[in-house]
């Protein structure tokens, strides 16, 4: 009995460490294709294919990212609202939000977002390439999958996260304000001011550019981890695709854990 | 028989294009090939032959260098690939070309950018040049009308021959096919099995081809080898492999359910349960390498 549980969480142990080491093979891979001196010309970096990506993985998943922010700014204010007007201390509501959104939220919950967006998509789109031969077919005539599959994917996604959560910030501040200056009767300037306090162009830098890329990086390289190790046709396809995204979620929240941590301890706040 | 299987038809002056020696490999305690020996001769077209999941692919890929045996070497053009770093093999896959089961064309490319690839990133051709040369290889196979589909719009007899287009793209010295055949309409089958003879001869092209289907070896190959039990079982000529005494050479060629092959449904007699109609629903058919209708490996 004790043997069988032991089997189990060994084999999940292995099932966890496969995949991180996986992972990170995925970002190496990356970062030698991008780096090495082969990176221009021909074998080199396919710069078509990641503006192509670029567009895909940006453009569509924006108006999702502003939409799902935006309502998590209208939650926030909500939900604080009512007992904030119960203090007496109402104008505590824009600080809240704003200060919620810019620090923890909007590289939170783009980052979520765009697990189930581009992460999905990435390991069911590389998981049926596998099972079709597409990959071994490029393997087999000397094109590298990564470089060929995973550069673009991850330089475009890497590229995007950011300026999908500077964004995801504004929407947040944004649906923050439309139910404290509506539902609550506090003045849009007053609003706006004690908004300003909270929310520091800092924070919003740092959770864009820092948090941001990690979280890319961390998306793709799942996904693509995920979806190039597919095993058994149609239904393989479909395990590794949940797997990505549940295990990138699940990475996503370490990571923010580590560093909001590691903010605070080089800036103290 | 293998003990009295012939020797390599060595011709003139003829050297190893690929050679085989020894290759175990496993998967999951599970030994698929189990010392395979094989030698494909440069120029001659061998044809491996041998029953659903007995794992003809996988030697494909391991000949293709995708698969690292866990024993035993390969070699093309006399240089051992599964000991070479992958710059080097890369190298080396530059000179062959590879038509696999499905087609494996490149989903979000169009046809003609599927057979443009090899030469965008293996040359540094023009882009008026590679357009020339795509049209030239899609004309080969009778395909010139179709190279602004998607592979999704094309049927599955199509997706091979624009398999074989981007195959041939380059030129390779060696081709290799897994199942060419398999799944086309007669007609459609015998068109490519044509191509393939047209296209070794005309450029001098070794053949590797994989199948199940005994019209596609008869006709196209110059030498058949037997794979059995993660073995090459026996290798002749066609006429040497129909006049053959063996009796597993024998049930293979006749297509006899009865023989040292043994042949199963599934493991609970499904068969049975099909002409009840009630329990139809147990009645399913054998996924190929599913492992269930599998020559058992072990008795
Ligand atoms: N990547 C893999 N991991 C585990 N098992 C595998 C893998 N690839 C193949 N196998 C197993 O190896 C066996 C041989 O597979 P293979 O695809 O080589 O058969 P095949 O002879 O080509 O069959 P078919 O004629 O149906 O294509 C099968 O039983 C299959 O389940
Ligand atoms: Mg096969």
């Amino acid at each position: 009995m004790i043997g069988r549980a032991l089997e189990f969480m060994g084999q999940r142990l292995i099932g966890w460490l496969d995949l991180l080491g996986g992972s990170w093979r995925m970002i190496l891979g990356t970062a030698y294709w991008t780096a090495s001196p082969r990176a221009t010309g021909v074998g080199g970096l396919r710069r078509q294919s990641v503006a192509e990506q670029m567009v895909r993985v940006g453009i569509r998943a924006l108006p999702i990212v502003c939409l799902v922010n935006l309502i998590v700014g209208m939650i926030l204010a909500v939900s604080m609202g009512g007992p904030m007007r119960e203090m007496n201390y109402i104008n505590a509501v824009p600080k809240i939000v704003a200060l919620a959104i810019t620090r923890q939220l909007a590289p939170m919950m783009t980052a979520i977002v765009m697990c189930g967006f581009v992460g999905a998509a990435i390991a069911a789109e590389l998981g049926t390439m596998t099972v079709t031969e597409e990959v071994l077919a490029l393997q087999v005539s000397g094109l590298n999958p990564v470089r060929f599959l995973v550069v673009p994917r991850m330089l475009a996604v890497v590229a995007m996260v950011p300026c999908l959560t500077v964004l995801a910030n504004f929407a947040g501040m944004l649906g923050g304000y439309l139910v404290g200056t509506h539902v609550f009767g506090i003045g849009p300037a007053l609003y706006q001011s004690l908004n300003n306090q909270a929310a520091s162009a800092w924070d919003i830098v740092r959770g864009s550019f820092l948090k941001g890329p990690l979280f890319g990086m961390i998306i793709t390289a799942v996904a693509c981890h995920e979806g190039l190790s597919v095993k058994g046709g149609a239904e393989g396809v479909g395990r590794a695709t949940t797997r990505a995204v549940v295990a990138s979620i699940v990475a996503i929240i370490v990571a923010d854990l580590f560093m909001t941590a590691l903010f605070i301890t080089i800036w103290g706040k | 028989m293998p003990d009295a299987a012939p020797q390599p038809r060595a011709r003139p002056g003829a050297v190893p294009a690929v050679e085989v020696s020894g290759v175990r490999l496993s998967f999951e305690d599970r030994r698929i090939l189990d010392g395979v020996d094989l030698r494909v001769m440069a120029g001659e077209r061998m044809v491996i032959l041998g029953s659903s999941g007995c794992g003809k692919s996988t030697l494909l890929r391991v000949m293709l260098g995708a698969y690292r045996p866990d024993e035993g070497r390969v070699s093309v053009f006399g240089r051992d690939i599964t000991a070479m770093a992958e710059e080097e093999l890369n190298e080396m896959r530059r000179r062959w070309g590879a038509v696999f089961q499905g087609g494996a064309l490149y989903n979000s490319m169009t046809v003609g950018e599927n057979v443009a690839l090899p030469l965008r990133e293996n040359t540094q051709l023009d882009d008026s040049i590679i357009a020339i040369m795509v049209r030239m290889k899609l004309d080969l196979v009778g395909l010139s009308d179709f190279e602004d589909l998607k592979p999704a719009q094309i049927s599955g007899g199509m997706a091979k021959r624009v398999s074989l287009a981007r195959a041939i793209a380059l030129d390779p010295e060696i081709l290799f096919f897994d199942e060419p055949t398999t799944g086309l309409d007669p007609v459609t089958g015998g068109g490519i099995m044509r191509l393939i003879n047209d296209l070794t001869v005309k450029t001098g092209a070794t053949g590797v081809i994989v199948t199940q289907d005994m019209s596609c070896a008869f006709t196209c190959a110059d030498r058949i080898a037997l794979l059995h039990g993660g073995r090459v079982h026996a290798v002749g000529t066609p006429g040497e492999i129909r006049d053959s005494s063996d009796p597993l050479v024998r049930q293979f060629i006749n297509g006899d359910p009865d023989g040292p092959i043994p042949f199963r449904l599934c493991r609970d007699n499904c068969a049975g349960a099909l002409r009840a109609p009630p329990r139809r629903k147990s009645g399913r058919r054998p996924r190929p390498g599913s492992g269930e209708a599998e020559p058992a490996a072990s008795p």
